[in-house]
């Protein structure tokens, strides 16, 4: 099926993700749409209990078995939720990267780099092994691992954590994805290494131009990398918008008060740190209301009983907030 | 000119490296000669990555690793020179919060047991009803509901959990705190309360504070003086507008261009990854990656040098660098 | 404590299995004690008109008799009582001086958990039978004797096993944290290593019973347990062998009954520990 360059490579619609008995139940993501085209990166930003990482495991079909599955996510208008394994096989790790926030939990201990490297292009490339190890060797170097060659003899733990970064990104870019899921790539790693992690991957985004959806609690990074934010909180997506102005376009309070977190973007360093009272609610809180309102400073009676939506409605900016700050 | 309450002096803790241990020579340098002082109700941050041996160093001033050299003056007295009963008494007036707040309490016991535990090590003969009174006076303090004292520590969140781990902490007014990565964990948003909560008590009780993070703004935010850690050793010490304004050492410029490139464009200023134990480097231990080495960084181990009689720094070319602005 | 415990609890009766189980455990004890006491034989009354008659309700020889005529429901019910009492107490004793024990050299470390881990190997290596029978030698055959060389046996697994939960939890940051709360050792061990040790005992307490009486079953066997005129199932299961082929049903009850209580007790055990795994991340 021709796919027009256009049209988002991935598109997930109204996803909800749920566990546990009707009685007793835990929506962990609920209602969730977006949209991610090639060559474009959407960053999502959540707290701990946004459900955000949820968002993309079901996106990739690696959610629990007993997890409850709504909605649509559609990769090059093929429907995701429904397939059957064989699909997903196809799909994942070829066409579907997914960088994940630990790497050596994500790489196997016992095989050599150029093994799980290898294995990827003999699988969906159908190359013989000679060649998947050129290609592999070619991709280490484009990820800017000093030894390559050593590199592909190597088993995990033999690497430093930024290299199994590097590693862990190689493995996505093998088959020329059209979309690269990375869940907290950084988030595990030296602040100093994060900054060259980071330079890789935008650097990556410019020969690659695959769409890149990029998951962190950390707004700068994010800000950093992303053209577009989606900014999550209990399980729903409460403002839509642009980096390009973030810090002074941001209408949700929940985003204004992550920017103000965010002392890389703020600049501010002294005196008492910005900070929201409360906590996330948990997944087992029921859906009256705004689910922001205990924690917000502009709540009112409103916030308690009706639940903002998404405003305006199939926009790229939109906020659900009934007392969204002026621009 | 009052004398500090913790002055540390040339502390080295050693692992043996299994590898070498058939020819018995070698042992990689978790911490490596590092001295400094900390004053009453002053903030010490301290910074540095993965290998810095910073969890290292205030496990072994608290004496929860054995020691292979140095000193640790705790008013005047030799930490590692007592025996272990005295060691305990003094345990009273040092305290430590660790980074993952539910291992640090344990699962079988009511908040409230956890909370007794000082009391009852260093106050026995407290009646019950006294005793009660503290822990609820405790819970106050670190903003939780008194009637939280008969839950279990899997029924709070992280950060909540965190202000039990303080509460325990506090509970007997310690002089000095040690916060080991204690907010790492939490959500961003939830990071502020706890270090604003933090910053109050120190105020409050007049406690010292020697707080770790790989969290430069968190640092920023709390601490007087920070000192910077790499590979075991001590690179640079300064007051902390100082240090973040006209850094000297090249691995302290490196971390604050870090911090500052996620949301702009300039290239990293480290390559590699950080030093672990696992070389033990003749000379600077920054120099397989510094920008700036010259081949004399690798031959000798920098001096402390003063550029400020406040301001430290162990680096052979701090002269000619241009400080950070 | 007395939360994590109740929820243990709700989760096991929510599993039928290990309900059942325990039941039927409990009925198996109660008959022991009470059965007895509705059947007008006695244990070692040898009704000479009846030997080796299949299980009949005449004179209330219910599970029928034995070569000598003895009724084998009062003896089969009293054996269970003796192999239940043994393998409970050998178990208690067994579990008291294993854990505290391991807990110490857990604990401890370094050359001192060294060497009790050592002496356990070596005690673990003795033929346990060649003292059970030298010390009967010496001592005769004393019932006191029999209940101390089972636990003998028992004591040192658990040791192992609790030392190794020792160790793991040495290394969990809230003893950590303890320590640096000026906590002595003696502390530590009695109110953060035990308590979380006590899970892992109570589920191993629960699969140690059925091994004590199978071990006891098994030196009765031999002959060197329960003498006679008394019963445990053991030596009522070698009377019955002798008999295996004439009259079954002699080896037949008293080894089924022995198979279902161990059934019981292992299903138990397993329920017990599946309710008292932490909660699932």
């Amino acid at each position: 099926m021709p796919v027009d360059s256009a049209d988002p490579a991935l598109q997930v619609d109204a996803l909800s993700v749920e566990y546990g008995s009707p009685a007793d139940v835990s929506r962990v993501v609920r209602d969730v749409s977006l949209a991610v085209r090639r060559g474009e990166c959407l960053g999502i930003v959540g707290e701990s209990g946004s459900g955000k990482s949820q968002i993309v495991l079901a996106v990739m079909g690696l959610l629990d078995a007993h997890a409850r599955t709504r909605g649509s996510v559609k990769f090059r208008g093929e429907q995701l939720l429904s397939a059957t394994t064989a699909t997903l096989n196809r799909l994942r790790g070829a066409k579907l990267a997914m960088i994940f926030q630990d790497p050596l939990a994500a790489l196997t201990p016992h095989l050599k780099i150029g093994v799980q490297l290898g294995e990827i292009l003999v699988r969906h490339a159908q190359m013989s092994w000679r060649e998947a190890d050129e290609r592999s060797l070619a991709m280490l170097q484009r990820v800017r691992i000093a030894d390559p060659k050593q590199c592909l003899r190597q088993y995990p733990h033999e690497l430093s954590g930024g290299m199994r970064q590097r590693v862990m990104i190689a493995m996505s870019l093998l088959c020329e994805p059209d979309i690269v899921i990375a869940d907290e790539p950084t988030t595990a790693l030296d602040v100093t290494v994060q900054a060259q992690i980071v330079d890789l991957l935008r650097a990556m985004r410019q020969d690659f131009q695959m769409g890149l959806v990029l998951i962190s609690h950390d707004l700068g990074l994010i800000a950093g990398l992303a053209d577009r934010i989606a900014v999550v909180y209990a399980g729903r997506v409460v403002e839509n918008l642009a980096v390009a102005d973030l810090a002074r376009s941001a209408r949700h309070p929940y985003t204004a008060a992550l920017i103000e977190c965010a002392p890389t973007l703020t600049g501010r360093t002294q005196g008492r740190m910005p900070t929201l009272p409360g906590q996330p609610p948990s997944p087992e809180t029921s859906d009256e209301g705004c689910a922001f309102a205990p924690r917000c400073a502009r709540a009112q009676a409103r916030c308690g009983v009706e639940r903002p939506a998404l405003s305006p409605p199939d926009a790229a900016t939109q906020v659900a907030c009934h007392f969204p700050l002026s621009p | 000119m009052n004398a500090p309450l913790l002055q540390v002096e040339e502390l080295s803790v050693r692992f043996p490296d299994r590898r070498r241990r058939m020819r018995k020579t070698g042992s990689l340098a978790a911490v490596d000669a590092v001295s400094f002082t900390l004053a009453a109700g002053e903030t010490l941050g301290l910074v540095g990555e993965s290998g810095s041996g910073k969890s290292t160093l205030v496990r072994a001033i608290l004496r929860l690793l054995p020691v292979d050299s140095g000193r640790v003056l705790w008013r005047g007295e030799d930490l590692l020179a007592l025996d272990r009963q005295s060691m305990r008494r003094r345990r009273r007036e040092m305290q430590i919060v660790f980074q993952d707040p539910l291992a640090s309490l344990d699962p079988r016991m009511t908040v409230r047991e956890i909370l007794a535990e000082p009391l009852r090590i260093f106050e026995p003969g407290l009646d019950r009803g006294e005793r009660e009174r503290r822990i609820a006076a405790g819970l106050e303090r670190v903003g939780l509901a008194a009637d939280m004292v008969a839950r279990f520590p899997h029924e709070f969140s992280g950060g909540q959990c965190q202000r039990i781990a303080i509460a325990r902490a506090v509970m007997l007014a310690p002089k000095m705190l040690i916060c080991d990565e204690a907010v790492s964990s939490l959500d961003v948003s939830i990071q502020g309360q706890i270090v604003n909560l933090l910053a109050d008590l120190q105020r409050e009780l007049g406690m010292a504070m020697i707080f770790i993070s790989h969290n430069l703004s968190v640092i920023r935010h709390i601490s007087h003086r920070v000192a910077v850690l790499y590979a075991g050793r001590l690179v640079e010490q300064a007051p902390g507008d100082r240090l973040f304004k006209a850094a000297l050492h090249p691995y302290t410029k490196a971390l604050l261009a870090a911090e500052a490139l996620l949301d702009t464009a300039p290239r990293a200023a480290a390559s590699g990854d950080p030093l672990g134990a696992a070389a033990a480097p003749r000379g600077c231990g920054f120099a397989n990656r510094c920008a700036e080495a010259r081949s004399a960084c690798s031959l000798a181990v920098p001096a402390w040098e003063s550029a400020t009689p406040e301001h430290l720094v162990a680096c052979h070319r701090w002269r000619e660098l241009p400080p950070r602005l | 404590m007395s939360g994590l415990w109740s929820a243990a609890r709700d989760r096991l009766r929510l599993n039928p299995v290990a309900r059942t189980a325990f039941y039927l455990i409990v009925f198996v004890a109660l008959l022991s004690l009470v059965g007895p006491l509705l059947n007008p034989n006695h244990f070692d009354t040898l009704d000479w008109a009846h030997p080796a008659t299949p299980p009949s309700v005449l004179h209330a020889h219910w599970f029928g008799t034995d070569r000598l005529g003895r009724d084998l429901f009062v003896r089969t019910l009293d054996g269970t009582r003796i192999s239940l009492a043994i393998g409970l107490f050998a178990t208690a004793v067994s579990l008291l001086v294993g854990a505290l024990y391991g807990a110490i050299a857990g604990y401890a470390g370094g050359r001192l958990d060294r060497l009790m881990m050592r002496g356990v190997e070596i005690l673990s290596g003795l033929p346990l039978i060649f003292f059970v029978i030298f010390l009967t030698v010496l001592f005769g055959h004393h019932a006191l004797l029999l209940f101390l060389s089972i636990a003998a046996v028992g004591w040192l697994t658990t040791a192992r096993i609790v030392r190794g939960q020792t160790l793991s939890i040495r290394r969990q940051e809230f003893v950590e944290a303890a320590i640096a709360g000026g906590a002595s050792s003696f502390r530590i061990i009695r109110k953060h290593v035990l308590p979380n040790v006590i899970g892992t005992v109570v589920v191993y307490a629960t699969l140690t019973v059925p091994q004590m009486i199978l071990y006891e079953s098994f030196l009765s066997f031999l002959g060197l347990g329960v003498q006679e005129p008394h019963a445990s199932l053991g030596s009522l299961i070698a009377d019955g062998a002798a008999e295996m082929e004439a009259a079954p049903w002699i080896l037949l009850i008293p080894g089924g009954l022995l198979a279902v209580l161990l059934l019981c007790f292992n299903l138990f055990g397993d329920g017990l520990r599946d309710a008292l795994e932490p909660r699932e991340s």
